[in-house]
C-alpha cells in the first residue's frame, strides 16, 4: 500500500496556513503543522488531530531536526509549504538592523534551508516532491512602512525560481502562490478601519478581500499531480489586484 | 443578490461578502473550447468534459469540432459540435450564442490560440504577422466578448485564454504572449465587476505536455480558484528560467 504524502505546513496556527493544513488534511495527506504560537497549534491539534510541531521558522536546526525527525518515524516528508510570516508597519527611520534580520530570517533564511533540508532528504532517498513558497503581492506593488516586508517577499519569489532551477533534475518541484489581500488575522486592523478599507477595497477588482480558503486551494492545486507540469512559477491570488 | 453583496464594502457586510460563494457545481456548468479539434484544445475538450454535462467543442474546422464532440461522447452526454472561425466577429457570436442560449448562460469559456510563427521577424510578411496577430488576440479578443455578453446576464463566469508557443522564442511569438497577458489582465479588470473572472494560461507546446495545459485551465475555471482573475498561470518547469541558456 502507498503511503499517504506527508507535507509540512509552516505558520500553520492561523490564517492561511490554518487553511492549508486542514485542506490538504482533506486531501488525504499526513500533515505535519509548524508554528511558533503553542496556543495557535494546540487548538488546532484538538480540532483536527493534525500532528503539530512548535517551533520558529528562523531556527534553522529545529527545521532540519523536523525533517530528519519525519524520514524516521514516516519514511519522510514529500511536501512543504512555507508559509509562516508576519508584517508590521515600521517607517524607514525606525527601521533597524533587528527588524530586517527578523524579517529576512523569518521569510527567507528559515524557509530556505528548510527547503534545503527537505530537498537533500528527497533527493537521498530519490523520492519526487514538491514544495510551495507562499509570497506577497507586496513582492511586487510596494507599500510604505514596509519596506523590509516588501524585501523579504520579493526574496521569496527569487529564491523559488532559484530553488525550481536547481531542483528541476530531481524532480523536485517548486512554486510560488502570490497572496493579496487576505481576511487574516494580520489584515484585521484594516479591515476594521473604514477608512483604510475604503482605500483598499477600490483597488481590488473583486471588491473584496480573500479567504484563506481560497489561498489554500491554489496551494493545494501546485502540490498537486494535476500541477506535475509546473514548476519555477507563480501563481498570484489576489482578485485582480495586480492587474488593476 | 450575491455579487451586489460582494461589492459592498463596509466592515458590517464583510463576513457575507467573503462567504457568499455559491459556487457552480461542475456537472451543472456550460462550457465553451475553442481550438478542440486538434492538440491541446483536444486534450482541454476532455479533461472539461470530464465533469461538465454541457459542452460546446468548436473549431474552424467544422469536421474536427464534430470529431472532438465524438471524442467526448463517453464521458459527456451533452457535448455539441460548433463550427467556429474565431476571427470572424458573427461567426464567434453566433456560435456561443448557439449553445448558450437554450440554457441561457455560460459558465466558462476556453479561447486557445497556438502562435506558431516559425521564423524571425525579418523573415516575416506583413500577411503573416497580421495572420498571427489575429489568430491570437483578435481571435481571443471575440472570444472575451461573445462570452462576457452572455455571462454578464448571469452575473458571474470564467474565461480562460491559453496562449501557446513553439517555445522557439521568437520575438513576434513572445510578443503576442505578453500582449494576450495583458489583454487577459484587462479584461479582468473591466469585467470583475459583473462577477465575471478572466485568467491566462500560457506554455510552450509540446507533445506530453497536453495534460498539463488541460488541468491547468481545468483548475483556473473552477470553484477552487474563485480569488485568482487577471494573472497568467505558465504550465512549464522553468522554461523562461531557462531560455538565458538557449
Amino acid at each position: 500500500m502507498c503511503k499517504r504524502r506527508v507535507v509540512i505546513v509552516t505558520g500553520a496556527g492561523h490564517g492561511i496556513g490554518r487553511a492549508c493544513a486542514k485542506r490538504l488534511t482533506g486531501d488525504g495527506y499526513q500533515v505535519v503543522a509548524t508554528d511558533s504560537d503553542a496556543c495557535a497549534l494546540s487548538t488546532l491539534a484538538a480540532e483536527t488531530g493534525i500532528e503539530t510541531h512548535q517551533f520558529d521558522v528562523a531556527d534553522i536546526a529545529a527545521g532540519h531536526a523536523l525533517v530528519t525527525n519525519l524520514t524516521r518515524r514516516l519514511g519522510g516528508a514529500d511536501a512543504l509549504v512555507n508559509n509562516a510570516g508576519y508584517t508590521e508597519r515600521v517607517s524607514l527611520k525606525e527601521l533597524d538592523t533587528n527588524r530586517l534580520t527578523r524579517m529576512l530570517q523569518v521569510h527567507v533564511r528559515g524557509p530556505l534551508f528548510l527547503a534545503q533540508a527537505l530537498a537533500c532528504d528527497l533527493i537521498a532517498r530519490q523520492e519526487r516532491g514538491a514544495i510551495v513558497n507562499v509570497s506577497s503581492i507586496r513582492a511586487a506593488v510596494a507599500e510604505p512602512g514596509q519596506l523590509h516586508y516588501c524585501t523579504a517577499k520579493a526574496a521569496v519569489s527569487a529564491f523559488t525560481q532559484a530553488l525550481a532551477r536547481e531542483l528541476m533534475p530531481y524532480d523536485v518541484r517548486v512554486n510560488e502562490v502570490r497572496p493579496g489581500l487576505v481576511a487574516t488575522r494580520m489584515t484585521a486592523s484594516a479591515r476594521c478601519d473604514p477608512d483604510a478599507l475604503a482605500r483598499r477595497l477600490p483597488r481590488i477588482p473583486l471588491s473584496r478581500y480573500a479567504t484563506s480558503c481560497e489561498v489554500a486551494s491554489c496551494v493545494a492545486f501546485l502540490l498537486s499531480d494535476g500541477a506535475r507540469k509546473i514548476s519555477g512559477q507563480m501563481l498570484t491570488v489576489d482578485g485582480g489586484y495586480l492587474a488593476g | 443578490m450575491a455579487i451586489e453583496a460582494r461589492r459592498l464594502g463596509s466592515p458590517v457586510n464583510f463576513l457575507s461578502c467573503v462567504l457568499d460563494r455559491p459556487a457552480v457545481p461542475k456537472e451543472d456548468r456550460v462550457v465553451i473550447v475553442m481550438s478542440a479539434g486538434s492538440c491541446v484544445g483536444r486534450q482541454i475538450g476532455l479533461e472539461m468534459a470530464s465533469d461538465t454535462t454541457i459542452i460546446g467543442l468548436a473549431d474552424t474546422d467544422g469536421a474536427a469540432s464534430g470529431a472532438a464532440a465524438k471524442a467526448v461522447a463517453p464521458v459527456s452526454s451533452q457535448a455539441v459540435a460548433l463550427e467556429i472561425n474565431p476571427i470572424e466577429w458573427a461567426s464567434m457570436t453566433a456560435g456561443v450564442q448557439k449553445l448558450a442560449n437554450p440554457w441561457t448562460r455560460l459558465d466558462v469559456m476556453v479561447n486557445v490560440c497556438h502562435i506558431r510563427s516559425g521564423s524571425s521577424l525579418l523573415g516575416m510578411t506583413e500577411d503573416e504577422f497580421d495572420a498571427l496577430a489575429d489568430g491570437a488576440l483578435t481571435a481571443t479578443m471575440h472570444g472575451v466578448r461573445a462570452a462576457a455578453d452572455v455571462m454578464m446576464a448571469n452575473g458571474n463566469g470564467c474565461i480562460v485564454n491559453v496562449f501557446l508557443t513553439s517555445g522557439d522564442h521568437y520575438l513576434v511569438d513572445q510578443s503576442l504572449v505578453e500582449a494576450g497577458k495583458m489583454l487577459t489582465r484587462a479584461a479582468a479588470v473591466e469585467l470583475a465587476p459583473s462577477g465575471i473572472r478572466v485568467v491566462g494560461v500560457s506554455g510552450t507546446y509540446m507533445h506530453g505536455r497536453e495534460e498539463g495545459v488541460a488541468e491547468a485551465v481545468s483548475f483556473l475555471s473552477s470553484a477552487e480558484s474563485t480569488y485568482v482573475t487577471g494573472t497568467t498561470l505558465v504550465v512549464g518547469q522553468g522554461d523562461a528560467l531557462c531560455a538565458s541558456d538557449a
